[in-house]
């Protein structure tokens, strides 16, 4: 009997959505012809329905449109909004032919001399070596160098290690003082 | 060609023109309001929670997948935002530190000219009907009724199977005919009565 009436009410929703053939649609009239608290169920499940279908929409407050616009007006700028696609197109280029050609460019000397002369690997090895070699004392040298100036004026140590920290730190507050990359930008435009 | 005309206005605010997002806005405010009102049930609070969701498009539209329908992304915005909210109502009520808010039928509501529709009984009804649902199966009635979206495409906006769907719609016409059956005659549109 419950069965009966879940089945019943189940079929009643679908009948609602439309999508009942038109053979099951038959049977469930039959059944709600013969009992009245059926018949009593699908007439309110038809009004609501009814209801439900009849009402209009809300219309939005005067001046919706307007409020959002102002809001977002006042929004910090999303992150779509701060990427500027042609600088960053042409940044990358740059920093890709300024990679790319020399590496290409060597490559390519190589391969014609190794086509031309064998013995021409060996000699860019050395070549290749002799400049590691030199990049190593030059850095050696900065370091020596810093590290006697650090020794013989312990003052600078301090001044180094306290005037960067501060540095940074004054920079950052400015950089929001003036808005970060937005206020920067609006104030060029301006 | 809406569609079009969307991802079009979607493009020029990615591009850097905001006053392109204007044009989505006046055209989905009505869209967007309906929903939140529906689910709300109280004007001011449906204005606040229809201008979020118009926000929160605007700060994620690089996020929205242009091959798909820009009032379905919106409007999932917005039903997930007004979830949120009755969410965040029911914490309130539970909350002894909180007073209780007023009831929806008694907050300062003043009714303007485009209030006219709304205020009339059968709207009046539906929102009493509605706010007697579960916010889940609400949001079900509202997008299949005021929006004619399959099951389907309610289970993907909510995050959730077809066959919930189902359920949910099934048991909130269940509940809502029994309210109406609750409720007096006169409250029926005459041109229902006996249909």
């Amino acid at each position: 009997m419950a069965r009966d009436e879940q089945r019943n009410q189940q079929q009643m929703n679908e009948a609602l959505d439309h999508s009942l053939s038109d053979e099951e649609m038959a049977t469930l009239h039959a059944r709600i012809a013969a009992s009245d608290e059926t018949a009593e169920q699908w007439d309110h499940l038809r009004q609501t329905d009814e209801l439900l279908r009849t009402t209009p929409m809300a219309e939005a407050p005067v001046g919706f449109t307007d409020r959002v616009m102002a809001m977002i007006a006042t929004m910090p700028l999303p992150g779509f909004a701060k990427k500027n696609p042609s600088v960053g197109i042409a940044l990358g280029l740059l920093v890709a032919g300024l990679f790319t050609i020399p590496v290409f460019s060597v490559a390519l000397l190589i391969i014609l001399s190794v086509i031309t002369n064998p013995g021409a690997i060996l000699t860019f090895a050395t070549a290749l070596f002799h400049a590691a070699g030199y990049i190593i004392s030059l850095i050696t040298d900065i370091i020596g160098q810093i590290e006697s100036r650090a020794t013989g004026t312990p003052v600078l140590i301090a001044l180094v290690t306290t005037m960067i920290p501060v540095t940074l730190l004054w920079g950052w507050v400015l950089w929001n003082l003036v808005g970060g990359a937005r206020g920067l930008s609006r104030r060029s435009k301006s | 060609m809406s569609q079009e005309n969307d991802v079009l206005w979607v493009q020029q605010t990615l591009a850097g023109d905001p006053q392109a997002f204007g044009e989505l806005v006046q055209r989905y405010e009505r869209d967007v309001f309906n929903l939140t009102y529906r689910m709300l049930n109280n004007r001011g609070e449906a204005e606040d929670a229809a201008q979020e969701a118009f926000l929160r498009a605007y700060s994620n539209l690089d996020r929205y997948d242009q091959n798909r329908s820009f009032k379905t992304w919106l409007l999932s915005i917005a039903s997930n935002h007004c979830i949120d909210r009755i969410r965040r109502r029911r914490l309130t009520w539970l909350s002894l530190e909180e007073p209780l808010p007023p009831h929806p039928a008694l907050t300062s509501d003043i009714p303007g000219p485009e209030e006219a529709t709304l205020s009339n009984e059968k709207s009046m009804l539906v929102q009493e009907l509605l706010d007697e649902l579960p916010a889940d199966y609400r949001m079900a009635v509202v997008l299949r009724y005021w929006y004619d979206y399959s099951y389907a495409e309610i289970a993907d906006m909510l995050d959730t199977t077809e066959s919930a769907i189902k359920s949910r719609l099934f048991r909130a016409r269940q509940a809502l005919a029994k309210e109406l059956e609750a409720k007096p005659v006169s409250s029926l549109n005459p041109a229902m009565e006996g249909s």
